[in-house]
């Protein structure tokens, strides 16, 4: 779409949005269009040379900004929004295929309610298109993600049964799920563990069973940075010596481009990746993952528990 | 005159008229279509048009008839965006899983689908429009790679307007090639963008990683004219779901696998597609590439084991002694 096309699908939803909210602030319409400050300054100083033939001077929109606050006299003919196009209702169908929508739950409904606004003519186009890019590629979580996202919206506890890297059984846990992500791969859920009091993060895949409550919470006013959760223990104390992976020439490109802040060449090829503050179920598992291809170099204590696992492994096969 | 400014008095002038305007008249009211050849005016004229109509503005033109002459006008019926009657739980999940998609700062088509989520809000009338949240996170974090979320932008258009795209590839042997690539379609797999289509180079349907793209130009000739067309039986989400032991690279096999009860309730979690007896602790897989399944039963640790082939189970111990020796070697 070309910019002016863009700048003026914006302004077919700031006109009536501006509208309805007689004297917003600037920065409460920015904030409502997702906009920088300086963008919707810039559309505001268009909107004043819009009119319509014969353009006497009663033709124009009435805009007025000051003292930092927008009033637009409302134009009948700019009263609601333009209609959804197949490619906006597409992005929002390939966003929410990431919750895996099923018959019968309020994401598929809404997206059933999505496809009748459109223009029939469009439908087609949508369907196409949401067909083809999709954010549902983790077979095998469907079941989790949607109730996951579902509490954590709501605000309602939950209790799941939880595998860790170590235990037997699953363990059960209330949380008051904070915010779920995915990183490198995996699907994160950021939550408070009510019994413990205390912030954990449990890997999404690693749930075997999940039970919404009606029991409401309300999260922390700030989470952390996204991604920041990832290194809850680098945040409560400096770690003496962080673990450090050195993954040989071979996959020496992936390493680099999997872990693009923490990767260094060195001289012979090899890539050096320091991990500060990742979780030691994690870097067991990497370090099993690129077993032929990786060398632990520290702290010792990562050293001995990844060579336990290999040993416990290779024991399993000699049997 | 701006162009915006232009397309915007169109669409005044039209939403506004009782009956058709006939072309004539618009050229009177609008000095930019009244300057140039016939020819010049009317590509200008259609090219707004058609700019309209990807913005989901149609100008329908009416023949004369007995009240009125032929001419232009926008259906207000059309125009405007209809009531949703989306619940309000329905609404708080699809817009969780919109601005879950924006909040990880690249996802194709983020701005058609923010675009999306105001209208709706919009639509919703005075209640306050939810604030984009970061609670809930669709994507690769695009801190991690900046270009990501231009390339995922350009790529979306692409797919959209079914255009082809050229770019360099550095793909796992490191060479770089240079591709030309008619996109059908795009994926998040297991947290990795993967772009799927018809590589020229190879002549055949391949899968890309975006974050391995260099430049990535789209062909913008003609760029209302699609370049090819996407094969009726072309399925992305078989792409999407596709796991790394699947990935098409030896003939297939069936790997047999041992799992520990406390692992056999994911056990089809672990491994996707695959058929599961036993309560879950016998697990067979359909294997095209070894490595991709031996490597995601090392990652589990000693909970699982390589029951057969033979060769497999070879392969797994092969790479499992080869980091027992790294410990001896020289740090």
């Amino acid at each position: 779409m070309s910019d002016s096309a863009e700048r003026l699908r914006r302004l077919l939803l700031l006109v009536p949005y501006l509208a309805q909210h007689p004297g917003i602030s600037v920065d409460a319409l920015a904030a409502a269009m997702n906009l920088s400050r300086e963008e919707v300054l810039s559309d505001l100083e268009l909107l004043p040379l819009v009119g319509r033939p014969p353009f006497t001077p009663g033709d124009y929109i009435d805009l007025t900004v000051e003292d930092d606050t927008v009033t637009l006299t409302l134009d009948q003919r700019f009263s609601r929004p333009p209609r959804l196009t197949a490619p906006e209702a597409a992005a929002l169908a390939a966003a929410a295929a990431a919750l895996d929508p099923h018959e019968g739950d309020g994401l598929h409904r809404a997206l059933q309610k999505l496809e009748q606004a459109l223009p029939p003519s469009a439908r087609g186009a949508y369907k196409t298109l949401a067909s083809r890019v999709t954010a549902a590629g983790d077979a095998g979580l469907e079941d989790l993600l949607r109730p996951l996202a579902e509490s954590v919206v709501r605000k309602r506890e939950l209790v799941i049964e939880y595998l860790s890297a170590t235990s037997q059984e699953p363990q059960r846990r209330t949380l008051q799920p904070w915010r779920v992500f995915s990183h490198r791969g995996l699907w994160y859920l950021y939550a408070l563990d009510v019994d413990k009091k205390a912030e954990r993060l449990f890997r999404v895949d690693r749930i075997t069973r999940l039970t919404p409550t009606a029991e409401r919470f309300e999260p922390p006013a700030k989470l952390p940075q996204p991604g920041e959760e990832l290194l809850p223990r680098a945040r409560k104390e400096a770690e003496a010596e962080p673990p450090v992976l050195r993954f040989g020439k071979r996959v020496a490109a992936l390493a680099l481009e999997r872990f693009p802040g923490e990767a260094s060449r060195e001289p012979d090829g090899r890539v050096r990746v320091t991990l500060p503050g990742a979780t030691t179920e994690w870097l067991v598992s990497l370090a099993l993952a690129h077993a032929g291809d990786v060398e632990v170099l520290g702290p010792a204590e990562l050293r001995a528990l990844v060579q336990a696992a290999v040993r416990a492994q290779l024991a399993g096969y000699r049997r | 005159m701006e162009r915006t400014e232009r397309l915007l008095d169109l669409v005044a002038l039209l939403l506004d008229a009782q009956e058709p305007v006939p072309f004539a008249q618009i050229r009177e009211h609008f000095p930019d279509y009244a300057e140039g050849s016939a020819e010049a005016v009317e590509r200008k004229f259609e090219r707004d048009k058609a700019e309209l109509a990807e913005l989901g503005i149609p100008l329908q033109y009416r023949n004369a008839e007995e009240e009125h002459a032929s001419g232009y006008l926008i259906d207000r019926d059309a125009y405007y965006l209809p009531e949703l009657h989306l619940r309000a739980e329905e609404w708080a999940v699809l817009h969780a899983a919109g601005s879950a998609a924006l909040a990880s700062g690249a996802f194709p088509g983020a701005r058609d689908l923010g675009h999306a989520l105001r209208k709706i809000a919009f639509a919703r009338g005075q209640e306050p429009v939810p604030q984009f949240t970061d609670q809930l996170l669709i994507g690769e974090v695009a801190r991690e790679d900046p270009k990501l979320r231009e390339r995922l932008e350009l790529l979306w258009d692409a797919v959209k307007l079914r255009k082809r795209v050229g770019f360099s590839y550095r793909g796992f042997s490191q060479t770089e090639t240079l591709r030309e690539l008619d996109p059908y379609g795009i994926a998040l797999r297991r947290g990795v963008w993967i772009v799927v289509g018809h590589d020229h180079l190879r002549d055949a349907l391949r899968t890309f990683h975006v974050s391995r793209m260099g430049e990535l130009k789209p062909n913008t000739k003609k760029p209302r004219s699609p370049d090819f067309e996407v094969p009726a039986d072309f399925e992305m989400a078989r792409f999407a779901q596709e796991q790394a032991w699947e990935h098409a690279v030896h003939e297939p096999i069936d790997v047999e696998l041992r799992l520990d009860p406390s692992l056999a309730p994911i056990a089809g979690r672990l491994f996707p597609h695959a058929q599961l007896e036993d309560a879950g602790t016998r697990v067979r897989v359909r294997v095209r590439f070894v490595d991709g399944l031996v490597r995601q039963v090392l990652a589990l640790g000693a909970r699982v084991e390589i029951v057969a082939p033979e060769s497999v189970r070879a392969r797994a111990i092969e790479l499992l002694q080869a980091l027992e020796a790294s410990f001896g070697e020289a740090r």
